[in-house]
């Protein structure tokens, strides 16, 4: 039995899913550049380029009707194709989030967003979250369950991240309630941004593995 | 029952689970009505399948699957004593049926084959009329009642009484080919087995045809047990609740002997084999 037209397909399909990753990567990056170094230019790049990634979207869910209709799938090319849609599903919006953040910076432009003693817990989220993003794209090229695991301990980073930015929001914030929404919208994003990672990574686990874990 | 032999009606409630084979997801709440336990088929010397363990779920299908010259068909023929004809053919290890081994010196294989029937291949009604045929399998088992009304309950429960109720009395040879494996469902049923094994009941049908045997197979669940050997392993996902997947090995002496690899729910098997063979089957990497 030939696999080689199926193999194709399934090869594509995981390419695309590896230049998602990286371009969920790139626009996440972007953000934190277009935030952090009130940059309008990254800013407007980030916008602009997700079109790119929901076009990749669209593309995968394109690709998977046709590989059920031609091969029939089992085992773990039937997980390989059902986790495909989910994961890109979640890179692509992990792509919106990271909108959401430029969108902000263009917004406040060309003031900055983040005031001083805000700086560390952000810059710390941007750090994390652009760390998060090279990992997953590794986890989908390696595919493997123990890295893929590992990303949960990062994500854990950017959740307490979040928390120690909210308590000081609300423990008198000098920056006005305008600049504290724009704050607590930003942690928000960065911490969805890394709850997406981490589905990517529960994706590949139970490709590996073929068992859902909660 | 009239013959002085064991007795194959009587149901036992308790469920019978085999160790021995990679059964998993396979629980012990649903009763097993026959149990293979290390059984091998041979042809005068030659092993062609060799220790095989697994369930039959009372009321459930069981497909089997795998490449040709893995046993399958061997084993499915070996559940009702298909094989007795064959000169040199003989088995070890037990079939048990509700507990009793099929192949104890008492047992009459004719009563097993009552029992516990089979469906071919290819279609293959006698060269009588479409009635005749049913009431063929009554008649010789002298069944009693209105033979008319068993004829129909068959032909109905075999979801073939629609098309044929106005032309019982025509040659059972005239029908499609769809048809007549209905028919030979039908002929099966009449006589009442609790098990009907099914040798690739369809590989000589279009997919229509197909699809009507499909889903008449999920019907008859509601009164009998399917054992299914089939090539087609979308038809194995398709129609069952287990799957024994067979393969061939190559021994020492460079002799094939057909072994089941893994037995387990058909959604479990077709979604996340436990055996890295399996997957390389119904993947299409080898075979």
């Amino acid at each position: 039995m030939s696999r080689d037209n199926f193999d194709q397909q399934l090869d594509r399909l995981t390419g695309v899913l590896a230049v998602m990753s990286r371009d969920a990567g790139v626009a996440i990056r972007g953000a934190s550049t277009a935030l952090l170094e009130v940059d309008r230019g990254a800013a407007e790049l980030v916008v602009a380029g997700d079109a790119v990634l929901d076009l990749r979207r669209a593309e995968v869910e394109a690709m998977i009707p046709e590989v059920l209709i031609r091969h029939q799938p089992v085992a773990y090319d039937l997980r390989l194709v059902v986790c495909a849609l989910r994961i890109a599903s979640a890179l692509e919006r992990m792509g919106d989030l990271a909108v959401h953040i430029a969108k902000i910076a263009l917004m406040r432009h060309p003031v900055g967003v983040v005031p001083e003693p805000a700086l560390p817990v952000i810059t710390g989220m941007a750090d994390a979250a652009a760390r998060i993003a090279d990992k997953t794209a590794i986890v989908l090229a390696t595919r493997d369950r123990l890295d893929a695991m590992q990303l949960g301990l990062d994500d854990d980073e950017v959740d307490a991240a979040q928390e120690r930015l909210l308590s000081m929001l609300v423990s008198g914030w000098p920056y006005g309630v305008e600049s504290a929404i724009d704050l607590a919208l930003l942690g928000r994003y960065y911490e969805r941004y890394a709850d997406n990672a981490v589905n990517v990574a529960r994706q590949v686990v139970f490709l590996v593995t073929g068992t859902i874990r909660l | 029952m009239a013959r002085n032999e064991t007795d194959l009606s009587t149901r036992p409630s308790v469920a019978v689970h085999t160790p021995g084979v990679t059964a998993s997801g396979v629980g012990t709440d649903s009763a097993s009505v026959m149990q293979l336990r290390d059984v091998s088929v041979y042809y005068g010397n030659y092993e062609a399948v060799r220790g095989t363990s697994m369930p039959i779920q009372q009321n459930q299908v069981t497909a089997m699957i795998g490449p040709s010259g893995c046993g399958k068909s061997t084993v499915l023929r070996a559940l009702n004593r298909m094989n007795d004809p064959i000169p040199g053919a003989r088995v070890s290890g037990e079939v048990l049926f509700h507990g009793q081994d099929l192949y104890a010196k008492d047992v009459d294989p004719i009563q097993v084959r009552r029992q516990i029937g089979m469906v071919f291949q290819k279609p293959n009604p006698f060269p009588k009329s479409i009635y005749d045929n049913v009431a063929y399998g009554l008649r010789i088992n002298g069944i009693k009642g209105r033979l008319d009304d068993h004829v129909e309950e068959a032909l109905t429960k075999a979801a073939l009484w629609d098309e044929v109720k106005d032309k019982l009395r025509k040659s059972a040879l005239a029908l499609s080919g769809g048809q007549q494996q209905r028919l030979c469902i039908a002929r099966t049923i009449a006589v009442k087995p609790q098990v009907i094994l099914m040798d690739e009941p369809c590989s000589a049908l279009d997919p229509i045809a197909t699809a009507k045997i499909e889903d008449l197979m999920f019907e008859l669940t509601n009164d009998y047990t399917i054992v299914i050997v089939t090539h087609n392993m979308q038809q194995a996902a398709r129609v069952s609740h287990y799957t024994a997947f067979f393969t061939a090995e190559v021994d020492d002496q460079q002799v094939r002997h057909g072994r089941l690899v893994e037995f387990s729910q058909t959604g479990k098997l077709f979604t996340n084999p436990a055996d890295k063979r399996t997957e390389d089957y119904i993947t299409g990497r080898f075979g």
